[in-house]
């Protein structure tokens, strides 16, 4: 059977597809390989079948407690990672570099085969950092620690061009030859009964749910009140910028059905990437415009995103929102931090660093933004999570200067972030990949849904006023969740 | 702890106050909204503050304070007179086109509140007179400018500043104030006797 998938190419579905392939490598290359150290890991990757990313989501998340998923729909992107052949966990300031050094301490000895030159393809590790370098307490976070990221069994990776399946296998000292080849085998199975089940892409239909508004942290005169005082404080010169988030807690009617709700964030943020990260009951997801960082080598990429105007109703309203949203000045300087703070970070590490005079305006589904991209060549090659290290949080989720700015959030914030607004994202065994900023996200476990936003208040925010926008930005994830009953 | 914690909510307050006095003006503002928007009772400001003006006061001074010193800090990364006293006048004008709710608050909300702000206005004053007037005596002393009455320039350059500011405030569709500033630092360095390549030479706002 041949069907089309979305790039337009011919592609063979047959269940199972590629996978013989995957164990014909596997078994000679685990055959050979002498463990040296502790563990070593040996992974093959194989062209295979294109499966829809959602649907393999949906059969995997169905039998398996660690499953995620990433989409880039502009770019024709998407990563499924299934199962967990090693994980790394870490707290506290350091974790950037714990997990750096674990990472790469790992793929050191590894022995690799296949077509790992395409990005996002072969052995590459998954996840994301909490907003804070300490562990959430709250259930909500439960499974989130403040650094965790995985190594997936399988990984799916689609490209424009083609489709590719990573398996990784960890094998360590005396582990018997069957043993090795029992692992393989077993993958192997877990593949192909995955890959029959996901032969048809997940549809898209409208979101059905009712859902009501079970409770929000803080309360609205709470948070109103706090915006006022962050305002204060930026009027009075003592920061520059600070960002306040919120938490709103949803009921559904019934279950939420996780891969329904990513097709529909796909469908309706292209130029977004959408990401979810499964942890046992719970599924941390969201639809973020918001890129921290990509690299490739020593070249970078990242952007300044910060200033927001609601979307228009005709194309005519549009151009004129998006033109007062570039005159506006509270707009302008919320941008303008953000660059200046980038470019203080960057500067002293790059050895080229381009940044536009000025900010375009993007526009997404409910809200326009301004945007600045900077493009940079690193002096070392500290690798993507080098690069996150130094840049979170931008002043677009924590604010300027950082320090103080985190200090407001802490003391007056009175939220949970957990992976709210902190980076999530891959990285390869060269260390390089994409993280992006996770908002517009939240929690979803069983009928209840935790959705989180954040608003960059300075000096002239008006609280009514960052209530609505702070509305509109968890509009993206709850219209496709269902309908909420006001 | 106990200090720490008690510091953080003078803070508040401090933060709570200014966006009330900033939204509200200096006799709009009750000390019930502050309360409220610090999120705590009326005993709680008036413990850390006796009377709204003493409250409306420690705003002005802390807040000119930061002015001063930010003017200060940015000033002391030139070594040249003429360049120091250039970012000075744009780290005010920049600063205050920044926040506008704060440039209103001490240009505008102290005038006629009363004495007490009255004189600490003068203070404010006083200090920004002496900054630019010290970066002309450095200027005379190094022979870059002819000897002239400091003094009397600085009020002069001073004023010219706060008229331009003001009006900006009192706009009803105000214009991005960095607009005026290259009009303005010509003016000013012309008026001293400045070398129009030199004036050029300077960066670009």
């Amino acid at each position: 059977m041949t069907v089309t998938n979305r790039t337009g190419a011919e592609t063979d579905r047959r269940p199972g597809s590629g996978a013989d392939e995957l164990v014909a490598i596997l078994l000679p290359l685990l055959d050979r390989t002498t463990v040296r150290g502790v563990r070593t890991l040996v992974s093959a990757t194989v062209p295979v079948a294109w499966r829809d990313p959602v649907a393999l989501f949906a059969a995997a998340r169905a039998i398996d407690d660690e499953v995620a998923i990433w989409l880039q729909p502009d770019a024709g992107f998407g990563l499924v990672a299934i199962g967990s052949a090693w994980t790394v966990e870490a707290t506290g300031c350091d974790r950037f570099r714990q997990v750096a050094t674990a990472w790469s301490d790992l793929v050191e000895g590894a022995v690799v085969q296949g077509s790992d030159d395409v990005p996002g393809a072969g052995p590459l590790l998954f996840g994301g950092f909490g907003f804070g370098a300490e562990a959430a307490r709250s259930p909500t976070w439960a499974g989130f620690e403040s650094a965790r990221l995985g190594l997936p069994s399988l990984l799916m990776t689609v490209t424009q061009a083609s489709t590719w399946l990573t398996a990784s296998i960890m094998i360590t000292p005396g582990a018997k030859p069957g043993a090795r080849e029992a692992v393989a085998r077993e993958l192997d199975r877990r593949w192909a009964r995955l890959a029959a089940e996901a032969t048809e892409p997940v549809p898209l239909v409208p979101a059905s749910a009712e859902l009501r508004i079970a409770r929000q942290v803080p309360e609205a005169p709470e948070w109103r009140a706090t915006v006022a005082r962050f305002a204060g404080a930026v009027g009075r010169g003592r920061l520059d910028k600070a960002v306040l988030a919120r938490r709103v807690d949803l009921h559904a009617d019934g279950s939420i059905d996780v891969p329904a709700v990513i097709r529909r964030l796909e469908a309706t943020g292209p130029e977004s990437t959408i990401f979810a990260v499964g942890r046992g009951t719970r599924t941390f997801l969201g639809a973020t415009p918001e890129r921290l960082a990509r690299s490739k080598g020593r070249e970078f990429r990242t952007v300044a995103m910060a200033g927001s105007i609601r979307r228009g109703s005709d194309a005519e309203e549009d151009e004129r929102l998006g033109a007062d949203l570039l005159a506006s000045e509270k707009d302008r300087e919320e941008q303008a931090v953000v660059v200046e703070m980038l470019r203080e970070t960057l500067s002293p590490v790059t050895d080229r660093l381009e940044i536009p005079h000025r900010p375009s305006v993007v526009r997404l589904r409910h809200i326009q933004h301004l945007a600045t991209e900077l493009r940079g060549r690193l002096r070392e090659p500290v690798g993507i999570v080098g690069l996150v290290e130094r840049l979170h949080p931008t002043p677009a989720v924590g604010g300027a200067p950082r320090e103080l700015a985190l200090e407001l959030i802490a003391h007056e914030e009175r939220l949970e972030r957990g992976w709210y607004a902190g980076p999530v994202g891959w990285l390869d065994r060269r260390g390089d990949g994409e993280f992006v900023v996770a908002i517009r996200s939240g929690v979803v476990d069983g009928r209840a849904a935790s959705l989180f936003a954040g608003c960059g208040i300075v000096a002239d925010s008006d609280p009514q006023r960052e209530w609505e926008e702070s509305l509109m930005k968890l509009r993206t994830l709850a219209t496709a969740l269902g309908r909420v009953a006001s | 702890m106990t200090q720490e914690r008690s510091r953080r909510r003078r803070e508040r307050i401090l933060d709570a106050a200014f966006h009330v006095f900033s939204g509200l003006g200096y006799r709009g503002a009750a000390v019930d909204e502050i309360a409220r928007q610090a999120e705590t009772s009326k005993g709680g400001v008036y413990f850390h503050f006796p009377t709204k003006e003493s409250l409306f006061l420690e705003l002005l001074r802390t807040t000119a304070d930061r002015l001063v010193a930010k003017v200060e800090r940015e000033a002391a990364r030139e070594s040249d007179p003429i360049a120091r006293a250039d970012v000075a006048l744009w780290t005010v004008l920049s600063t205050f086109a920044g926040h506008r709710t704060m440039a209103r608050l001490l240009l505008v909300d102290a005038i006629g509140a009363g004495p007490v702000f009255q004189a600490e206005l003068e203070r404010l004053h006083e200090r920004f007179a002496g900054l630019i007037a010290a970066h002309l005596e450095r200027a005379v002393e190094d022979g870059i400018i002819a000897p002239l009455d400091t003094a009397t320039v600085a009020e002069a350059w001073f004023g010219a500043l706060h008229e331009i500011v003001v009006r900006w405030l009192m706009a009803s569709r105000p214009d991005v104030l960095e607009r005026t500033y290259p009009t303005l630092r010509a003016v000013l360095l012309r008026g001293v006797g400045i070398d129009e390549s030199r004036i050029a030479a300077l960066p670009e706002r």
